[in-house]
């Protein structure tokens, strides 16, 4: 090595930064060279002014001011960090929140919920209660006429018309009728408005059709009888438009209105009302027998949807036999399905007097 | 030149446990790393910007930005050194700084300074034995640190952390960034460039 490469290396050998084999040559070298080993001296010298010079102290101060800077900051980020809380903490946080309007929402909607379905519900409650049930048939007051009477009414039906009418009658043995109050003379050549209608279990006095309950519906009911047919009330519409969880089976089948359309002496239309359910499926019938013997039953099919049927009661003989108050009129809807026996879907009894009686 | 890494080798255990302790949030823990360790800081931020009011003013930023990343401080390395590391860098930038500043207010260590406790004198050390060693130690202060600023930044940071604070080779080279084989270049350079630069001021008597 020559001495530029010696002094180069003299920094390092100074820290004991060089490999023995370099040190051995630096050594050698400077035995042996008097201006490298000048060199080295100058440079040992520097190295130890350096390594000599006077410590700088700091300002006392400085530690004081350096801790106020970091309070300060501190106070400043705390202030910061209430706006821009770190994600551990902020994400817990909307999550209970979201979770919390989430329920708010539903108990708010729950709360509402009730006003929203109970306009369209009511009917469809209403009329189930109308339709036929075998608990409803002891609810039935001992005050009205015990079933071997309405038995023998139906000895007096004539025979074509009992042999048709006879099975689904035995099932009306206990439904049973009003005691007589006063005599309605059928023939009346004019109109009549409705009256009231009552379902078997209400003719205790209880409760009345829901469609029939305020003045306005029957109203409307008068007016249709002879001219126009009445418009259907928004307050008919079946509740199935509204909520799936209020549909029972009891829904299927309900008998609307019940008034008279023509009336002779001979022969009596109704225009009975009725609704069954699009979502029944299979054939439906309707079968109006009223409870006085010379008359006859009929029975016709009707179809799914809100339909109003004209029905023609005759009598089935040439004798005079008017109507009388203390018979009712019995509706039954029933439904066959394939392969299924024939289910009855409702059946009411109304009072006669309701129907004949003037406004 | 060692009484600084003396200090901190003792302490390095207290300085982990100071750390520890700042993280939860102690903040008298973080004052006892201040004032352990705000000499060190000083005299490389002194050493590096040459100028008292500027090494005060790094020496805060290097705290500040200390504490600020505490929670990245690991101990992989010492304390004091990664303290260190900062002081060099915030000392480059501040020379960065000044060097674009166009003029410069000279700074009397008589002026007084305003802190946020009023206007504080400047108390330099005293323990100068006698008038005329105290003005030849000033003078070679002086000399030396006027050499030292002649050398450009990367020459300096390397001589002022090796000669003047003592820090080995490989962990200059950690702190700058720089391998150990250009920490030994750099490192003759400066020297060198000191060496002229002294016996050119002092003659026989460096």
């Amino acid at each position: 090595m020559n001495c530029p490469d010696i002094k180069e290396k003299l920094s390092a050998y100074l820290d004991g930064m060089t490999d023995p084999a370099e040190k051995a040559a630096i050594e050698q070298h400077l035995s042996s060279c008097r201006q490298c080993s000048a060199y080295r001296a100058e440079l040992e010298k520097t190295v130890g002014r350096l390594r000599n010079l006077e410590g700088i102290e700091p300002p006392p101060w400085l530690s004081q001011k350096v801790m106020a800077r970091i309070r300060e900051e501190k106070q400043k980020k705390g202030f910061i960090q209430k706006l821009f809380y770190p994600l551990h903490v902020k994400v817990p946080i909307h999550a209970l929140a979201t979770v919390l309007i989430a329920v708010i929402t539903v108990y708010i909607f729950k709360a509402i919920q009730p006003e929203v379905l109970q306009q369209p519900v009511a009917p469809a409650e209403q009329m189930s209660k109308a339709m036929p049930e075998s608990g409803r048939r002891a609810e039935i007051p001992a005050t009205q006429a015990p079933a071997p009477a309405r038995k023998q009414d139906l000895m007096a039906i004539p025979e074509e018309a009992r042999r048709k009418e006879a099975a689904p009658l035995a099932d009306y043995a206990p439904v049973t009728r009003p005691a007589p109050e006063e005599m309605i003379v059928p023939q009346q050549a004019e109109k009549r408005a409705l009256g009231e209608m009552e379902k078997t279990g209400d003719v205790s006095g209880a409760s009345r059709l829901p469609l029939d309950a305020t003045e306005a519906g029957k109203s409307q009911l008068r007016a249709s009888a002879p001219a126009a047919p009445a418009p259907l009330a928004v307050s008919k519409k079946p509740a199935v438009l509204f909520s799936r969880r209020y549909i029972t089976p009891d829904d299927i089948a309900k008998v609307l209105e019940v008034a008279v359309a023509t009336e002779a002496r001979d022969r009596v239309v109704l225009e009975v009302e009725y609704y069954v359910s699009e979502r029944f499926e299979g054939m439906a019938s309707m079968r109006i027998f009223p409870d006085i013997p010379e008359w006859t039953a009929i029975e016709i099919a009707v179809a799914q949807g809100r339909r109003v049927v004209r029905v023609p009661l005759e009598l089935s003989s040439s004798e005079r036999a008017p109507v009388r108050e203390s018979s009712n009129l019995t509706i039954e809807m029933s439904a066959e399905r394939k392969n299924e026996p024939s289910a009855t879907l409702l059946r009411m009894v109304i009072p006669y007097r309701k129907i004949w009686s003037r406004p | 030149m060692s009484e600084y890494m003396e200090d901190e080798r003792q302490g390095q255990d207290e300085d982990l446990d100071a750390v520890r302790r700042c993280k939860k949030g102690d903040d008298a823990a973080f004052e006892a790393l201040v004032l352990r360790h705000q000499k060190m800081m000083m005299n490389i931020a002194y050493r590096m910007t040459g100028n008292y009011d500027d090494a005060c003013e790094v020496v805060q930023e290097a705290f500040l930005s200390a504490y600020r990343g505490l929670r990245d401080f690991r101990g992989t390395s010492k304390f004091s050194t990664w303290l260190a590391s900062i002081t060099i860098n915030l000392s480059k930038n501040r020379l960065k700084q000044v060097s674009t500043r166009a003029g410069r207010e000279p700074v009397s260590l008589d002026d007084p300074v305003a802190t946020s406790d009023g206007e504080v004198r400047y108390d330099p050390p005293s323990s100068e034995p006698s008038a005329l060693d105290q003005l030849e130690s000033r003078e070679l202060n002086r000399q030396i640190q006027d050499c030292l600023a002649a050398l450009d930044h990367e020459f300096r940071e390397v001589i002022v952390l090796r000669d003047v604070q003592g820090y080995a080779y490989d962990e200059i080279a950690v702190m700058i960034g720089i391998a150990a084989g250009t920490v030994k270049s750099r490192l003759f350079r400066a020297r060198e460039t000191v060496k002229n630069c002294l016996k050119k001021a002092l003659g026989d008597r460096l």
